[in-house]
């Protein structure tokens, strides 16, 4: 309330002062990314239902997913949430060029990121692996795990003989939709992080003010975590 | 916050990334072993542990004001209560859940349809 006095150049004229700032900054990113939680959220609730109805079929497809690369990708990914952090980190200390060296780290993981994940595509497409009228589905190359196969069989279902290979497509689409819009998330992102590279360059930000780059840091780590939980959703259904 | 925090986090964020390249390898060995139903909470377990240190840490929430931490808890609980009501709901169907399963397979039977009243069978 009294602290215009000294009134900092970052200072917006509607706020009593520079940690008010920030923190309706924090408020408005985090409500923001409580929508992302529920946009992502949606599509995890379908994955589980679907996942429960048809666990058989996603058992035996989840398994064609290349774990090496997953993993990889996985790794990558969480590299370049650490380069994100430690930017954020530069900020705090007040140096522009460490901001830019680590945003560049940040976005060049992320383009190794989806590097991989273009590889994993190009395979799905080359296998018919991809929904739609030019998908094939081989039953007898891709059986379901032992544990899974024989607990439906104790449980009186029947095993999938994928005369009609729906359940196995759908597998699929959800895994292209879900891998398909955090891709979108992270290519939103290189557009964030590249204007944030620009504007340290031009030194906009300082010890006292750097919050740009803290929020698109809170944007990069949901992004993250998103995959944190599509790894194993997708990928780890069953591996024995 | 500035104020605050005279040292530095780098060595929090290093410790932070180790714990969760070691997660990352824990629930990719588990998925390797037969756990039967316990391998979806494992695996949600481990994804949660890594969620959490990447929140407190990396995106600083243990620093926040508490208005600020409901903010986040909130889209949370938004998605249990989703969740919740959801998988209330599928969880419970068992008694048609092996038959409906069965059509939408392609292996009708004889049993299958006895067990499912015509009135509820599913849309195609």
């Amino acid at each position: 309330m009294s602290s215009h006095a000294s009134a900092s150049p970052y200072l917006r004229h509607q706020f009593d002062d520079l940690q008010q700032q920030r923190v309706s900054a924090a408020l408005g990113m985090w409500a923001f990314l409580a929508t992302e939680i529920l946009f992502f959220g949606g599509m995890f609730a379908g994955y589980m239902v679907y996942r429960h109805w048809y666990f058989l079929e996603w058992d035996a497809a989840s398994r064609t997913l290349g774990l090496g690369l997953g993993t990889l990708n996985t790794a990558v990914l969480l590299t370049s949430s650490l380069t994100m952090a430690l930017a954020v980190d530069a900020g705090h200390r007040g140096s522009s060029k460490a901001i830019q060296r680590y945003i560049a780290l940040t976005i060049l993981l992320g383009a190794v990121f989806l590097g991989i994940k273009g590889m994993e595509y190009k395979d799905k497409w080359d296998h018919h692996h991809v929904p739609g009228p030019y998908f094939q589905w081989n039953a007898a190359e891709h059986p379901p795990g032992e544990e899974a196969a024989a607990d439906a069989a104790a449980h009186g279902h029947k095993l999938p003989h994928f005369e009609n290979t729906g359940p196995v497509e759908l597998f699929f689409s959800y895994y292209f939709v879900m891998t398909g819009f955090h891709a979108l998330h992270m290519i939103i992102g290189f557009g964030l992080l590249a204007t944030l590279w620009v504007q340290a360059g031009r030194n906009k930000f300082s010890s006292e003010y750097y919050t740009p780059v803290e929020m698109v840091g809170l944007y990069w780590h949901f992004v993250d975590i998103v995959w944190v939980f599509l790894f194993p959703l997708l990928y780890l259904i069953d591996r024995t | 916050m500035s104020q605050a925090h005279a040292k530095s986090h780098v060595p929090a964020y290093l410790v932070i990334y180790v714990s969760l390249l070691v997660l990352v390898g824990l629930t990719v060995a588990v998925a390797h072993v037969k756990t039967g139903p316990l391998a979806f909470p494992i695996a949600m377990a481990v994804a949660g542990v890594k969620t959490l240190l990447i929140v407190a840490v990396f995106m600083h929430l243990k620093d926040e004001t508490p208005l600020v931490r409901l903010f986040a808890i909130a889209g949370v609980m938004w998605l249990g209560i989703m969740f919740t009501i959801l998988m209330g709901d599928y969880l419970t169907r068992n008694d048609t859940h092996a038959a409906l399963r069965n059509l939408a397979v392609g292996q009708v039977s004889e049993e299958a349809h006895s067990s499912v009243p015509p009135a509820k069978a599913p849309a195609r």
